[in-house]
């Protein structure tokens, strides 16, 4: 048989992941009230954090010169980001439980790539209280600052890649997570402290933190090139002292080789698994 | 004859054993919680060197940042979510097999969550003093390290409020665990529990910093008794002198849920449906 070529290839999968994306939202859809009794709860979790922020603000008045709109819309804008990468990585977050029951074989002898039947494993609805959250905290903000700093086009484009650029780090965060699986078989908590500390750091301005932190953010896991110093632009604020206005716009693309070293390591992962579990 | 405690002290001691086989997912959990320790405190600093009013802050920035560690040290005291292993029970009806046992339910399960909590505090706790309170003073880091306790009095007060507020931590991780009778998801209920026990025990912001009407609620709740008040002991703002309301308010919370958590717990029970089989 011919072998298809690359872009039919790509609309096969393209195809594959909205077929599986379609099921799994189906499926949850089934447990509504549990459904909406978690998105509920997420939204609590990230209206106590956000209350904090308020509070927090009511205390000092300002932070590092940032208004509470600013500080709204940086926020806004890295959760909306986690949000979509954390209903995602669902299938990267099981690899412990499919790899101890041997499960994770089935995956490797059919014709997709295992990480896109990963990323397809379940789009997790419950986990998107955190985006209704973000959206909210985000048009507050857009409001707030007025439409002709934050909705001029050319802003909407940096910060639609900004987003994206956000999404693709998280994601690939969860894919190292996963591929360090391999080797541990038991899920890893210590990744957490990117995953989930990534979304931290990244949700107050990285003008905060002391240097080193600031280099690890930038240039070794760029969450923060990727959202932070394009909302710096948008917003006009001074980003991190040394670094020139190019950066600033720039700074998304940061997210593509880190993606193509996620990809690396679990590709060698991958190579390196020798089946387990039965 | 058997002493009526013996099947309590054998679950205490098995649950503990338990929890001792999970010391790597301890140290995992650990390194962790060094690093948000260290971003929460970085970005405490960075509001204190914002802040330009002349009122003077109800903390000062040592203060704040040693509140932020305390509440790493202890952060496996805090009731984030319900008893997973009472939990797991519940979800696959292997709860039937506790129900036989001629044994005071409520109690038991109490008595096993606080075994678990006193494991997983202690495997932590330790570590995170070191880190944040001997070795960060001597680096760059040194103004948003742990400081050493007010007063011998103060670290008093600290300990033996931390201990006691264990068992409220254990009666309300058991509480949680047990609404889960109605609901088989505890995803849901676990993440409205962590929400609110997280915001007003003070994890997510040092509670002296917050006043007005939130000051009002946090004052009316029991969660801050195991986390916020002990720590206020340790920061110096609290003295001996406070202990025994401290202590008072602490065991009348204690009674109030584990008085009204048995009654809850026989009700749920009257009408409890064994899943699975």
């Amino acid at each position: 048989m011919k072998e298809p070529e690359a872009r039919n290839q790509l609309s096969h999968y393209i195809f594959m992941y909205r077929r599986m994306a379609a099921l799994s939202i189906r499926s949850q859809w089934r447990y509504r009230k549990s459904l909406l009794l978690s998105i509920a709860a997420q939204f609590l979790i990230i209206g106590v954090e956000f209350l904090g922020l308020f509070l927090l603000f009511q205390r000092f008045n300002n932070f590092q010169g940032w208004t509470l709109p600013q500080m709204a819309f940086l926020y806004g804008t890295v959760n909306i980001a986690f949000a979509i990468a954390d209903a995602l990585a669902y299938g990267f977050d099981q690899m412990g439980p499919l790899l101890k029951t041997g499960n994770f074989d089935r995956l490797l002898v059919r014709p997709l790539p295992a990480v896109l039947q990963l990323l397809g494993m379940e789009i997790t609805i419950r986990r998107s209280g955190r985006i209704f959250l973000g959206l909210a905290t985000f048009s507050w903000a857009a409001w707030r600052l007025g439409a002709a700093t934050v909705l001029a086009p050319a802003s909407l484009l940096l910060l639609a890649l900004a987003m994206l650029a956000g999404v693709l780090v998280f994601l690939s965060l969860f894919l190292v997570q996963a591929a360090f699986t391999f080797v541990t078989i038991e899920g890893l908590e210590f990744m957490n402290a990117f995953t989930y500390g990534g979304q931290q750091t990244a949700s107050y301005p990285l003008s905060a933190y002391r240097k080193f932190m600031q280099v690890l953010f930038v240039a070794f896991i760029p969450i923060g090139s990727c959202i932070y110093l394009p909302v710096c632009l948008v917003l006009q604020k001074s980003g991190l002292p040394g670094l020139p206005d190019w950066a600033h716009v720039a700074g998304p693309l940061a997210a593509l080789p880190f993606m193509a070293a996620a990809l690396l390591a679990w590709r060698s992962g991958q190579r390196w698994y020798s089946s387990s579990g039965g | 004859m058997k002493k009526f405690w013996q099947p309590y002290l054998a679950a205490f001691r098995g649950r503990a054993k338990a929890s001792l086989q999970y010391r790597s997912a301890a140290l995992a959990g650990m390194f962790t919680q060094f690093f948000f320790g260290l971003i929460l405190t970085m970005v405490m600093e960075a509001w204190y060197q914002s802040y330009t009013g002349s009122a003077p802050l109800p903390l000062s920035l040592h203060q704040a940042a040693s509140y932020i560690w305390l509440g790493q040290m202890v952060f496996a005291l805090i009731p984030w979510r319900g008893d997973p292993e009472l939990q797991n029970l519940v979800r696959s009806g292997e709860v039937g097999r506790d129900l036989v046992r001629p044994v005071h339910i409520f109690s038991l399960w109490f008595i096993r969550s606080l075994a678990w909590r006193y494991v997983s505090v202690v495997l932590r706790f330790l570590p995170i003093l070191i880190f944040s309170a001997l070795i960060l003073p001597h680096t760059a880091l040194r103004s948003i390290a742990l400081m050493p306790p007010a007063s011998t009095a103060g670290l008093f007060g600290f300990l033996v409020l931390l201990s006691t507020g264990s068992l409220l931590s254990a009666a309300i991780s058991v509480l949680i665990s047990c609404f889960q009778f109605r609901q088989i998801s505890a995803v849901g209920m676990n993440a409205i529990a962590a929400a609110i026990i997280s915001f007003f025990s003070g994890q997510i912001v040092p509670l002296p910093l917050i006043s007005g009407p939130v000051e009002l609620i946090y004052r009316l709740l029991p969660f801050r008794y195991m986390a916020d008040v002990p720590y206020r002991f340790w920061l110096g703002s609290l003295t001996l002198a406070d202990l025994p309301a401290a202590l008072t308010a602490q065991f009348l919370w204690l009674a109030i849920l584990l008085v009204g958590g048995h009654f809850y717990v026989n009700i749920q029970l009257r009408q409890v449906t064994i899943a699975g089989g």
